[in-house]
């Protein structure tokens, strides 16, 4: 037994697994960087990047079955540890390795804590216009919500995972105590649009006052992909059912509200689907978005967005530009683009920022810097060694 | 998102182009280039020449000297940066620039237009009976397909480049070439063509002399013309309303006659605002102050007058003293406009760095030096042979690095900002390093590699250069406008690029040299060789590694993530990858002298790659750094490497095979081939 858990202990910290974890690393990296020219980036990222395993078709047609790279960072993590604990020797002269090999633990770990514990999206705002909410680029949600109610309002949230991986035909149901309906979903597409039947539009899909879900292809850009479903609302008193249409709905300009409401009673309840939203500790008013070209060119030279950032009723008034984010309260907000994209001057402007909350922001840098004293450690010995092996050989 | 930013732009840019050239391409399809008047012209003096090359102009966002514009446009066109006239006068750019402004019927005969293939030109049923796939053809050759070539063009304006076929690219760059030649030929249509003043009490009164009205005399009096106007519509001029009318339609044929014609006068913009560049960073052209005139704004006095010298100069083209004169008068006025929004500091400067050939005497010197290398080892044992290339190891490097650092003093910024500018810094890295490496174990063979990387880099460059066609110096996009990434990441990535390479070429010396028993007994010359794999090797890893990490931490500054599984990120990834791989199989034994070499070449690949392949993909949110028309060098650097790999795999396969190598001793074993391989020992 124990000489087992050894050989094991030696396999996992040898050099040979080290060497075979970065030739796959570098075949998936590969692999999926030139997959990016026929699949989109979070479809080839959730393949390849974020898989235990995967099945690769090379040339298209030979499937061969590979470690994705979040098992390969798993087991480099458990060899680094097993190497620097078994293999690695001590004193001054390895202690660059040493260092090295901590850093990239730190990096590995800053990556799966972005991974587990990270939240992302984009926040649009016309000029003038304020938020203090972000929406999910992939995520989704069914939001329920009571209307015309006075007072606070409680919104019953179904989370994306519920749903999102149903297939057309499936059929969900979903029940709360406190409401006076239940919910039913089927026909669930991921990117999808309503269109309307007609004499000259026959199609087999159910309808719903006279229009049906036309599935589209999946987008290669995913933030474009808008699901849809057929939605049910059952009257647990009465028994009695409406049926509607979900589109998701989304807060980037140039999207109208496509929620669905259902009458209860003399209750309106507002059936929402749409891109998971996120709420920020802090309130955000565009207050007026500078788009700078280089001079004859349609070249971006510089755009950047004055906001002010309200927070228990205190006013901050800050630039986001390119290079330039804000950072507040673990959130920080990117400039990442504009429209519309063929406004006139003086025509009011909208700006989107790329907001992300990653516990593990700047551990990327720390650990550059661990990994570079440790490199610059490491080869200035090596160097040395050499020059003192050259000097010596030609004496 | 960002994607969508710069592909949008980029699409809107090939859009505008060919807008641009709408105005334009009216003017030029109503008929036939006109015959030349005079069938050859006087020289342009050394005086002209230096004046125009020094003259600053605003061109895709930065002011830079015309000469600049000029050398750009012509190797776009040509190929090259001479002209030959039928008279056989080689010109130089600017003098090719000032024959097309000044003589476009004879520039409209030179024959500068390279095209790649037929098939464009079979598109657009040009004819090309008689000619070889390598002659030029002048403008008036190509004037039969214009209108199918612009038409053919347009339609593809709307496809990505990417997308496009060989052909249809060259159908859109020959159409984009004539369009821009156009754009130069027509410039100064506006002063050739008298203006012709309508005869009334009212223009009398504004143009007593109405011969010899000039653009911008009218300009001069835009305010009145305007004020002029207004009173007559609002029905205040003190005359009968048939004069009314009569005034006012005298007005608006003087102002059609303006915009015709001034209005194609818009690819130089000539004229420096005479206000600072916060208030107004945009030049004039002469279509500009034309716009701005009747728009209500108020024409600069300063930007009238160069108006008007530029006519005077139109007028004088025949008579050089008066020409030099006018033109004399006109650099001072702009050059002073320019100097007080300090734009033109760094003019003269970027005019010595082309007017140098730095890059091209460092490459004359390298190739001299490999000779003297290649040389040196038939007397392998002579010292003087041994170190006299040095004499153009050293030299190359040096200009080289001036042209590096010039180029850091006009623009303002770090080293690599652009592509182009990669293979520069690239090139200057490997041949410095390689020259430490010389100097340390003097074996002659980094030095002999150090100048055949100074030639190839640079050959490289050239033909880069060659095939985009473009300014070198160009504006950098939003997300790059910070010195400080630029100079720590670009730089440092960039650096591990160079030692991959570097250490690759190294591994050729080994690997070819085995293959043709070169020094077959000298086992010490191939230890030291593997040495300096591994050195390089190492050097690379601690760039590479930094250099991506920081780029990382670039993108979390700038997108919000460290990392995005981008192309040009993954490369970089792939290049750490690989290097780790190949020290860790070292460390445990698995790879000895022959693999680290065969490795280091397969590195070399993957550099490749990083750098230039992942930009063919055309995905990604680097889309500044996509380029075009690589694939083909990239696939025969490729097919060579994989030849080389091929010829090194069976040698080491035979070898393996043979009972009489130290090889087969250990077959199977993953014992230790060199003095770095303590780890496995340890075992």
């Amino acid at each position: 037994m124990r000489k087992a858990v050894k050989l094991t202990l030696d396999f996992l910290a040898s050099y040979g697994f080290a060497g075979v974890i970065f030739l796959l690393l570098l075949l998936l990296v590969f692999l999926g960087t030139v997959e990016q020219v026929n699949q989109g980036l979070f479809e080839v990222q959730k393949k390849y990047f974020e898989s235990i395993f995967l099945v690769h078709y090379f040339f298209g047609k030979i499937p061969v079955p590979l470690p994705g790279v979040y098992l390969l960072l798993a087991l480099f993590t458990l060899n680094i540890m097993a190497g620097m604990v078994l293999r690695m020797r001590r004193g001054l002269a390895h202690l660059g390795v040493l260092i090295v090999h901590i850093g990239m633990v730190l990096m590995i770990v800053a990556g799966f804590v972005k991974f587990k514990f990270s939240d992302d999206g984009n926040l649009a705002l016309w000029e003038h216009d304020q938020a203090n909410v972000f929406e999910s680029y992939h995520d989704y949600e069914l939001a329920i919500t009571p209307v015309g109610v006075s007072g606070p309002v409680k919104e019953y949230v179904i989370t994306g995972d519920q749903f999102t991986k149903l297939r057309p035909e499936q059929v969900v149901t979903f029940q709360n105590a406190e409401l006076p309906f239940d919910l039913t979903l089927t026909g669930f597409v991921k990117n999808g649009t309503p269109r309307q039947k007609g004499p000259m539009v026959t199609v087999s899909a159910k309808a719903v006052d006279g229009f049906y879900i036309e599935p589209l292809s999946i987008e290669k850009d995913a933030e474009r992909n808008l699901p849809c479903a057929y939605v049910t609302v059952k009257d647990k008193k009465t028994g009695e059912s409406q049926d509607g249409i979900l589109v998701t709905s989304t807060r980037q300009p140039g999207f109208p509200p496509v929620a669905w409401y259902a009458q209860l009673d003399d209750k309106t309840w507002k059936v929402d689907l749409r891109k998971r939203q996120v709420q920020l500790p802090f309130t955000i008013v565009l207050d007026k978005f500078t788009h700078e070209l280089h001079p004859r060119t349609a070249m971006a030279k510089a755009f950047m967005s004055d906001v002010t950032k309200i927070e228990d009723g205190s006013e901050q008034q800050v630039k986001i530009a390119m290079n330039e984010p804000l950072r507040h309260e673990g959130y920080t907000l990117f400039q990442s683009s504009f429209g519309p994209s063929n406004a006139s001057p003086g025509e009011r402007m909208y700006s989107v920022f790329a907001v992300v909350r990653n516990p593990s922001d700047q551990w990327p840098l720390y650990s550059c810097i661990i990994i570079t004293v440790g490199l610059v450690v490491h080869f200035t010995q090596k160097l040395l060694k050499y020059l003192r092996a050259e000097s010596k050989r030609r004496a | 998102m960002k994607t969508r930013l710069f592909g949008r732009w980029a699409l809107a840019a090939g859009l505008a182009l060919v807008w641009a050239g709408a105005a334009i391409g009216q003017a030029v399809e109503s008929g036939v280039p006109a015959p030349p008047t005079v069938q050859k012209r006087t020289p342009w003096d050394s005086e002209i020449l230096a004046a125009f090359s020094k003259m600053p102009v605003q061109d895709d966002g930065r002011v830079k000297p015309l000469d600049t514009f000029a050398q750009f446009r012509l190797l776009r066109f040509n190929g090259k940066r001479e002209c030959v006239t039928p008279w056989k006068e080689t010109l130089s750019p600017i003098a090719w620039l000032l024959d097309s402004l000044f003589y476009p019927e004879l520039a409209e005969q030179y024959k500068m237009f390279v095209v790649p293939s037929w098939d464009a030109l079979d598109a657009a049923g040009i004819k090309h009976e008689g000619k070889n796939k390598r002659d030029r053809y002048s403008y008036v050759e190509l004037f039969t397909g214009r209108q199918a070539l612009m038409t053919k063009a347009q339609e593809l304006g709307h496809k990505e480049e990417k997308d496009r076929t060989t052909t249809e690219q060259q159908i859109v760059s020959l159409a984009m070439s004539m369009r821009d030649f156009e754009m130069i030929t027509h410039y100064l249509d506006f002063a050739r063509t008298p203006l012709s003043i309508p005869s009334s009490p009212g223009m009398a009164n504004l143009f007593p002399n109405p011969a010899e009205v000039r653009y911008a005399d009218v300009l001069s009096k835009a305010g009145v013309i305007r004020g002029a106007m207004a009173t007559l519509q609002a029905g205040g001029a003190d005359v009968d309303e048939a004069t009314k009318k009569k005034e006012l339609e005298n007005i608006r044929s003087l102002l059609a006659q303006l915009d015709k014609l001034g209005g194609m006068a818009s690819e130089l913009a000539l004229f420096p605002p005479s206000v600072t560049v916060k208030e107004q960073p945009a030049w004039s052209a002469p279509a500009d102050l034309i716009e701005k005139a009747f728009t209500g704004e108020v024409a600069p006095e300063k930007q009238i007058a160069l108006l008007g010298s530029l006519e005077n100069l139109v007028k004088q083209r025949d008579d050089r003293i008066a020409f030099r004169g006018t033109l004399t008068g006109m650099n001072q006025d702009v050059v002073a406009l320019a100097s007080a929004r300090g734009e033109y500091g760094k003019i003269p400067l970027e005019v010595f760095l082309y007017k140098s050939q730095f890059l091209y005497w460092s490459l004359c010197v390298f190739v001299l030096g490999f000779v003297l290398v290649a040389s040196s080892w038939l007397a392998p044992r002579s010292r003087i042979l041994g170190n006299i290339p040095w004499l153009a190891a050293v030299p190359g490097l040096a200009l080289l690095t001036t042209v590096i650092v010039l180029r850091c003093i006009i623009r303002g910024r770090p080293p690599v900002t652009t592509l182009y500018e990669t293979i520069l810094f690239i090139t200057a890295t490997a041949v410095f390093v390689a020259l430490v490496i010389e100097y340390m174990n003097r074996q002659r063979i980094a030095l002999a590699l150090s100048t055949l990387l100074g030639s190839l880099g640079l050959f490289l460059a050239y033909k880069f250069e060659l095939q985009q066609g473009t300014d070198t110096m160009p504006n950098l996009v939003a997300v790059l406008d910070t010195n400080f990434w630029l100079a720590t990441h670009v730089t440092t990535v960039t650096i591990g690029y160079s030692a991959g390479l570097l250490a690759a070429a190294v591994a050729h010396v080994y690997v070819i040299g085995q293959l043709i028993g070169f020094k077959k007994s000298d086992k010490a010359f191939y230890k030291s060789l593997t040495r300096m794999v591994y050195g390089v090797v190492c050097f690379g890893l601690v760039f590479s590694t930094v250099g991506t990490v920081l780029g990382g931490i670039w993108a979390n500054y700038s997108w919000g993530r460290f990392w995005g599984w981008d192309p040009k990120e993954n490369g970089a990834l792939m290049i750490v990858l690989w290097e780790l791989a190949v020290l860790h199989g070292r460390m445990g034994g698995y790879i000895r002298d022959f693999g680290m070499n065969m490795t280091a070449i397969f590195g070399g690949m993957i550099v490749a790659f990083s750098w230039f392949g992942v930009n063919l993909l055309g995905v990604g949110l680097h889309a500044y750094g996509f380029t075009s028309g690589i694939f083909s060098a990239l696939l025969v650097f490729y097919i060579i490497e994989t030849i080389v790999l091929f010829l090194g795999a069976g040698l080491w396969i035979g070898r393996r095979g043979s009972s009489d190598t130290p090889a087969s001793a250990t077959k199977g074993k993953h014992l230790p081939a060199s003095a770095d391989s303590k780890a496995a020992r340890a075992r």
